[in-house]
Formats: structure tokens, sequence, C-alpha cells
């Protein structure tokens, strides 16, 4: 029988901070609580087995889930009653230019989310990220570079809307 | 600056989350359901194991196959008449059905039989062979029904054998026997009384015989020999050909005995006479070997 001790006061305590990183890559409060659950019961099982200390372990567990697992359950569209207000372009502020980058995030692809969330939010290394996605460091440098890119892109877009308005 | 503005949206929006204060009881939730599924799904795949385990043992097993040493079939049509058998002649060929027990003829034992037998179903024989018992399985598919057969090796035996169909083996039965036209091999012990033999002398040899007392220069003579396939045996008298003997399935009079017919001309022409004392050469011309004898004259 794995020794779990120790497991629920570990997600007694880690558990707001997690839930932060989870709704960061999903960008959604009910899809971040089912990745964290899901990942947290991942590593119940494998709790026994965890060398060290296990934050490390449950942040790989998270972010894997989201970079594959969570392609296969929550890629499809999801369908809504109430079709999404459209803001007053006239109306820009430091707000909207931040609405406008949070969506661009959202639109990054997962792997690039997850680095982006990693490295600027988590404060990870380029080797903690890599280490915690199950990439190499390069990938994580490419990955970041391209995700950064696009963002500005967007970040650009917005604020030039926002200026002809 | 794209960076520090990500570090700051992301740190104001990991702000606004609250945490789930059941999430140690949620988490056991989970990890109840997981368990769950994989019980279930252990228990799925036992289940998909055992209905295989199942379907397995309801397969057929391997085909069913005629036993060694006995010839190719099929041995009747679809109809139940028996076929043409290439090498064999049939004989004693009869149909029934039921418990009743039957009686079955066989031909002398010079030469190995095999008993053949067409059932409409699955099943099998018991055949009674002078105080021994033998099973003929019949279990080979051909077309609408099955075939079976057992071979029964030459030498000593009953005259026939009683067949019973087994318990449990419905349905209509034909048996018959087959025996081969020539014997693989012949010994002196299978001839007894043969004028002229070619164990000593595989190339021939000298007959001094007696011509039959019906001979007179109106009629044929016959030349009974055993032989193995392909022998060619070429009689002369006084020099003359007197008849040819063939041994090959059209020449064949019963299994293992082949008969050659000297014309009424022939006989004119030699000027043979009933009870008449004549040699006759006797020269092997075909298959080079010493299994065959000339065995009568009629």
């Amino acid at each position: 029988m794995a020794d779990r001790s120790g497991f629920d006061e570990f997600v007694a305590t880690r558990s707001p901070a997690l839930l932060r990183t989870a709704y960061l890559l999903t960008g959604d409060h009910g899809l971040a609580e089912d990745l964290l659950q899901t990942a947290l019961a991942k590593c119940w099982f494998a709790w026994g087995r965890i060398d060290g200390p296990p934050e490390p372990y449950v942040r790989r567990a998270l972010a894997t889930t989201y970079a594959t697992w969570w392609r296969r359950r929550w890629r499809g569209e999801r369908p809504t009653g109430e079709l999404p207000d459209r803001g007053d372009q006239a109306a820009t502020s430091p707000i909207d230019d931040r609405d406008a980058l949070w969506r661009a995030l959202g639109a990054l692809p997962r792997r690039q989310r997850a680095v982006v969330v990693l490295r600027y939010y988590e404060d990870l290394s380029e080797a903690e990220t890599a280490a915690a996605l199950g990439i190499s460091t390069g990938t994580v440098k490419s990955q970041s570079a391209k995700a950064l890119a696009a963002l500005r892109r967007d970040a650009d877009l917005a604020r030039t809307i926002g200026g002809e308005q | 600056v794209i960076e520090n503005e990500l570090r700051e949206l992301l740190a104001a929006r990991a702000d606004v989350v609250v945490d789930n204060p059941e999430r140690v009881r949620e988490v056991r939730s989970r990890v109840g359901a997981i368990r769950r599924r994989r019980v279930a799904g252990t228990a799925l795949a036992l289940v998909v194991l055992a209905l295989a385990g199942l379907t397995m043992t309801r397969l057929p097993g391997p085909p069913a196959t005629l036993p060694a040493g006995v010839p190719a079939g099929p041995y009747f049509d679809d109809d139940g008449t028996a076929r043409a058998v290439p090498g064999y002649r049939g004989s004693g060929y009869f149909t029934f059905a039921g418990a009743a027990r039957w009686s079955l003829s066989l031909p002398e034992p010079a030469l190995p039989r095999v008993i053949v037998a067409r059932c409409e179903h699955r099943g099998d024989l018991e055949l009674g062979l002078g105080g021994g018992q033998r099973r003929l399985s019949c279990r080979v598919p051909v077309g609408d029904h099955y075939e079976g057969a057992l071979p029964l090796p030459a030498g000593p035996g009953p005259g026939s054998a009683e067949v019973a169909v087994r318990p449990g083996s419905g349905g209509g039965w034909t048996v018959g026997v087959l025996q081969p036209l020539f014997p693989d091999r012949i010994t002196p012990a299978n001839v007894p009384g043969a004028l002229i033999a070619g164990f000593g002398s595989p190339g021939g040899g000298r007959m001094t015989v007696t011509l039959p007392s019906t001979l007179d220069t109106a009629t044929t003579m016959v030349v009974n020999a055993v032989c193995v396939r392909d022998v060619r045996l070429e009689l002369t008298l006084r020099g003359r050909p007197l008849v040819e003997i063939s041994c090959d399935n059209a020449h064949v009079s019963s299994p293992g005995v082949v008969t050659a017919q000297v014309s009424a001309g022939t006989v004119r022409t030699l000027g043979l006479r009933g009870l008449q004392r004549v040699t006759i050469d006797v020269r092997s011309v075909g298959r080079s070997t010493g299994q065959w004898a000339i065995i009568g004259l009629g």
C-alpha cells in the first residue's frame, strides 16, 4: 500500500496556488477546477513513489495534463446561450489593452500558453519550464519567442484599433 | 515591455481566483471515481476474455482427416452413389439407418481392404471383426455429407464385418469396401502353386503346362497372373507370340489378378488343343521386377 500521508495537507496548503496556475492555463474557472482535480487525482495514485518535494511533480502533472489530456476533453466548442458583448472600441483604456492581451493569450497554442504561464507567472527558468513540460530547453525558447511575437501582434492590433477610434 | 505586461496581467488574473474549500474531499471523490472505473474496466476485460474463451472452446477443432493408409476421397457422390476411386475397386455397398446390426462382406484378404462410409451427420460406426472391435469415424465433410474410412491390412482375417451405428450417430449411412487393384508387393506365399514366378528370375523363364481340357481350335483361352502394377509379360510358344499380359487397370479381373485372353485365331494358328502339353516362354518386358507370377490357364 503506497504511503499517502501528507497528501491531504499538501492539497490543502498548495491548492490555491495550483488553482491559479490552472486558471491561467485554461482561462476558465470551471475548466481550471477540473484540470486541477484531475492532476491531483493522478498524483494521489503516484504519491508514494514521488521522490523529494511533491510540488514540482504536481506542477508537471498539471502542465502535461493540460497539454495532452486537456486537448481531448475540452477542445470542442462549448455552446452558449448568450452572445458575448461587443466592446465599444472608442472607449479604449489600459483595461481594454489588458483584455486584448488576455484574449490573445487564450488564442495561443496550448504549449505556448503553458510556456508563457510557467515562465511569466510561476517565474520558472527555461530549464525548470522544460522539465515541467517534459520538453527541451530549446523548445521552451522557441515556443516562448513565438508566443511573445504573437502576443505583440495582437496587443499592437488592439492599440492600433483603439488609436484609430 | 510585453513581458512586463504579461507578468502584470497574469498576476492580476490569478489574484481573482478563489480556491475551493472542499478541494481535498473532491479530489478523494475523483480518486474514488477513477478507482471504480478501473475496477469496472478490469471486470469488463475479464468478461471479454471469458467470452472469448467460451467462443474459442466452441470453435471446431482441426478439420477431421482420413486415417493413414487409405486412398484419397471422396468415396461417394452427394446422391449416395459410390464414386470410382482410382487404383481401387469397390464392392459390398449397402445403405442402412437405425440401430440394427448389419453384415458387410469383406473380399479376400490377400490384398489390403478399406472400409468406407458415407453418413448424413457426423458419427461413428462400430465394426465387429472376428471378435475384435474397430471404430470407423465418419467426420470428413464432403459436399452435403461426411465420409470416413478404416484400413484393414492384408492377411488372415474374417470374411465379413458386423456393422453397428454408435449411439448418437443418427441419419442414413452407406458402407462399402475398397480394395487396391494391385498389391504393393507379392511373395511366394501369396501365389502357392504358381506355374512360373519372377522371384528368382525377374527377366522371365520357361514353363511347361497342360492346356485346359475344354480347349479346341474354336475357343479362346485365358492366362491369369498376379503382378504388381506396370509389369508386362510376353508369352511365346515355339517362338511365336501367344499372348501379352499387361498389369494395368484395364486388365484386372479381380483385385490382384490380371487376365489375358489368347484369341481363337491364335489358338487356331498355333494348333492348340485341350490337354496338349506345351512349353511356353515368358519374358518380362515392362517394369523390371520379379514381382509377378502366372497362376493358371483357363
